[in-house]
């Protein structure tokens, strides 16, 4: 920063206090920006103790010894003086010495940490993240106290620089993976408001997928376990949304839940949870091959009930099943948009005026709303908001597919799919770990949670330095029954 | 052009998913109606011409990994280069390459004329045509790993239709079957190359094994690969000769389907139409195969980049499926595929064999350090 655009800053700064301390001299000065810093360190701390001392002979360095400030307080020029005092300093400066002092104080208002809202779970610890980017890392680090917790700091932004920070294992944590991170963080040329939001779609692997590639969460103990993995975490100033990765597709379908319910409980939830992705994709485009193209497949009892329900459509099935989805979508944006005291209305609006209205107009019939609605619930269970929504969204020309091309539609579609991700990667690493590549001993904590005690080794894909989280035979040494 | 070659680690694919690709690559629209071709040579002994083809396979398929082993890193096209030299070499590949393309046109065909005749008989071959290859050329352009990859899920989500067996199972003769080893030996084995359209498909390792991690596990994955072919095989074949009398068979074009015509479930009938869709999953890894071999032969022959050659190769086979043949042409087509997949897939490897020691004996192999780069 030169000095015309310093002194402009000085005087379009409506939020800087200027404290002349030693008047009528007029030799040491106090500058803070009142929106930042924290008054009651000037007016209770600093100011009483400059008056302890005579000003008007004492030169910088005698103020800084008595202030006992020592190197890092000082200053140099003024764009750095500017830097700190945005950042919430209190900047002391002497008429003719060659440096200043600032001394750090935080008047900054901040969310207090709260319960999760987003990804809540039933047991476990109920924590969040909030905006601020050193309570988050102080959260992890107080959970997760060891000095092998690697923390770097990187800018990101030319302008307006942002504060992102990336953490990991050492020794754990494969170094090909942080190199990438890093790499791409660094070559970013960015000039926006930056959230890890959309710091996840600028150093995506693919950015035109549907598919997300960085888990988001707002869990310090999914982003503590992920750490323990060998996964990386990015943190971004300003953002309640840890990033983590490298992941894998089966990782979004992973609560933190499954750790800390009993196993076969987590397994059943797992499984139910992919069983719904697939229920979600599939039902409605069954319905519409079914009914437009494939009817001899269905059973005469099932067909007669099916033909009874959809005798008063006008509709054929795909502008039906259309309809219906649209509906759904337009609900859950509204209920997404609306404040949550008018919340409510929604449900009513939508439970019983469309459901029950839409049925009697004759504009579908009973079976699909219960498709319909079947399908949308499915796509809630999946414990992230992000897939959650991809795979809403895949629904639509899966749809269209079965419209047009009946069961073979559906195949198209999934074979698209099928090819889409196999070809996407997280971090450079696969995104259908362990599926594919496989590696069926991933597979125990993956489509299943096996018992703990068998969770002996870190999953390969994160390819850590150390495989071997326990002693496996050493955990399950048993004792003879007469011993 | 090099004769071995230097694939880097991330293209690699490990022992066990080239097993898959020559077990994927096998399994495709012949099983769909082969009892018919093979019981008109072997009658009700089809099964035994269907074992004596699984053996064939699995020394054919011994001899082609030999012949792989004795060079380092080294694919078809430049093993026929080193061993007939440039000009040779460089004809017979062609040829090679132009048989991996007719055998992907020949496949796309028989499964469009399938879903025609089926599910959509008005359905024009130009968008069917189009989707497949739209979905194989989306596929390719991944690389070799996401090709393996679609293999394996092609696998995954289509081996379960064997137990659908079952339900014609249920309405079988056994007597069908006796008495054993009633057809003279001849007929078994002309049965047995009447098993060639089913069979071929693990030539492809011929060109996807410099690509393949740890080679000297090749041996072991691609014999059990054609074993769990065979045993398909051999289930389907017995299970239709046990459900169909002879002369029903005779009459059965896709007897494969109509066997799933069986299966009735409360809420599904006619599931035949599923498993013609599902079938697409089944065929496109052969055609991705089969074009991904021939566009790499283009590619070692002539130094094009892959994606150039498959920008030619895509829109050929695209415009050549547009041909429209009747079910009599396209009986004859099978036929005389058939034969030439004989030749080409099931007695040249041997030739190619004996070449290659002849040519060792004189000078042995050259290093991989001399390899090109894949």
């Amino acid at each position: 920063m030169d000095r015309e655009s310093a002194r402009n800053w000085f005087t379009h700064t409506s939020d800087l206090v200027t404290e002349h301390i030693d008047e009528p001299e007029d030799r040491v000065r106090l500058f803070y920006l009142s929106t930042m810093a924290d008054a009651k360190v000037v007016y209770s701390e600093l100011i009483p103790k400059l008056r302890e001392i005579c000003l008007e002979e004492s030169g910088v360095e005698e103020i800084a010894r008595h202030l006992g400030a020592s190197s890092s307080n000082r200053v140099f020029d003024e764009g750095e003086a500017i830097e700190r005092l945005l950042s919430g300093h209190i900047v002391i400066q002497v008429e003719d010495s060659s440096y200043g002092l600032s001394f750090p104080s935080d008047g900054t208002v901040g969310r207090s940490i709260q319960a999760p809202e987003i990804e809540t779970v039933v047991l476990g610890p109920q924590i969040a993240f909030v905006e601020e980017l050193n309570v988050n890392i102080c959260i992890i680090r107080k959970y997760m106290s060891t000095p092998r917790l690697f923390h770097e700091r990187l800018s990101v932004g030319k302008r307006i620089p942002m504060n992102v920070s990336i953490l990991y294992l050492s020794g754990t944590a494969d170094e090909e993976n942080v190199n990438t991170v890093r790499q791409r963080i660094d070559d970013l040329e960015l000039d926006t408001t930056l959230d890890s939001t959309i710091l996840a779609q600028h150093i995506a692997d693919n950015e035109k997928s549907l598919f997300p590639t960085l888990q988001q969460t707002e869990r310090p103990d999914r982003v503590i376990h992920g750490l323990r993995q060998g996964q990386i975490a990015i943190l971004v100033e300003g953002s309640p949304f840890a990033l983590l990765g490298p992941t894998t597709l089966l990782q979004f379908f992973q609560s933190p839940d499954d750790y800390y319910l009993r196993w076969s409980l987590a397994t059943f939830n797992r499984l139910m949870r992919i069983f719904a992705m697939i229920l979600s994709l599939m039902l409605t485009p069954i319905y519409v091959a079914a009914l437009t193209y494939h009817y001899e497949m269905i059973p005469a009892d099932l067909l007669l009930s099916l033909a009874q329900s959809r005798s008063r459509v006008p509709f054929p099935p795909l502008w039906e099943a259309i309809l219906m989805e649209l509906i759904i979508e337009l609900l859950r944006e509204a209920g997404a948009r609306l404040p949550t005291k008018v919340g409510q209305t929604i449900g009513i609006v939508g439970g019983i005026v469309i459901g029950q209205a839409i049925v009697q107009a004759g504009f579908t019939s009973n079976i699909l709303i219960i498709i319909v609605a079947l399908g949308a619930l499915s796509s809630f269970i999946a414990p992230s908001y992000m897939i959650g929504s991809t795979i809403r969204v895949v629904r639509f020309p899966m749809i269209l597919l079965a419209g047009v091309l009946g069961a073979l539609g559906i195949v198209v579609g999934f074979s698209f799919l099928a090819s889409h991700l196999l070809r996407q990667t997280s971090l450079g690493r696969p995104y259908m770990y362990p599926i594919y590549p496989v590696r069926f001993s991933d597979w125990k904590d993956g489509f299943i949670r096996a018992p703990l005690s068998s969770l002996s080794e870190r999953l390969k894909f994160f390819n850590p330095k150390r495989i071997s989280r326990f002693d496996r035979d050493k955990a399950k040494e048993k004792k003879d029954i007469d011993e | 052009m090099k004769i071995n070659l230097n694939v880097t680690k991330s293209n690699t694919i490990s022992a066990f998913l080239a097993g898959v690709l020559v077990h994927g690559t096998q399994v495709g629209m012949g099983v769909l109606g082969f009892q018919r071709i093979i019981a008109k040579e072997a009658g009700h002994d089809a099964w035994i011409s269907v074992i004596l083809a699984g053996l064939i396979t699995h020394v054919t398929v011994w001899i082609i990994i030999k012949t792989l082993q004795k060079y380092p890193s080294a694919d078809l096209y430049g093993i026929q280069e080193d061993v007939y030299g440039r000009w040779l070499g460089t004809g017979i590949s062609l040829l090679y390459l132009t048989y991996f393309f007719i055998s992907a046109g020949v496949i796309l065909r028989n499964y469009i004329e399938v879903v025609q005749t089926w599910v959509f008989p008005n359905l024009p071959t130009w968008i069917l045509s189009g989707i497949i290859l739209f979905l194989v050329y989306y596929t390719i352009v991944g690389g070799i790993r996401v090709v393996a990859g679609y293999t394996f899920f092609s696998i995954a989500v289509t081996i379960w239709l064997l137990c659908d067996l079952y339900f014609p199972l249920q309405y079988a003769h056994w007597e069908y079957l006796f008495p054993i080893m009633d057809s003279s030996l001849e007929n078994l084995f002309n049965g047995m190359l009447a098993m060639s359209l089913t069979s071929v498909g693990f030539e492809v390792i011929y060109v996807v094994y410099p690509f393949v991690e740890n080679k000297d596990r090749v041996n072991k994955s691609t014999q059990w690969a054609v074993l769990v072919t065979y045993l398909a095989y051999l289930l389907i074949m017995l299970v239709s000769l046990v459900f169909f009398s002879q002369g029903q068979l005779m009459r059965t074009i896709w007897a494969t389907l109509n066997l799933h015509k069986m299966v009735y479930l409360p809420v599904l009938e006619r599931f035949e139409l599923v498993v013609i869709s599902l079938w697409l999953i089944v065929i496109l890894p052969n055609i991705m195969l089969y074009l991904w071999c021939s566009a790499r032969g283009l590619k070692r022959l002539f130094g094009f980049n892959l994606r150039t050659s498959l920008n030619w190769i895509m829109p050929l086979i695209y415009i050549t499926s547009l041909t429209v043949f009747t079910r009599l042409e396209m009986n004859m087509i099978n036929d005389w595929y058939g034969t030439t997949s004989m030749y080409v897939a099931f007695l040249y490897p041997y030739f190619l064999y004996i070449m290659v020691l002849l040519k060792q004996r004189t000078q042995p192999a050259k290093s991989t350090s001399k390899g090109e780069s894949a």
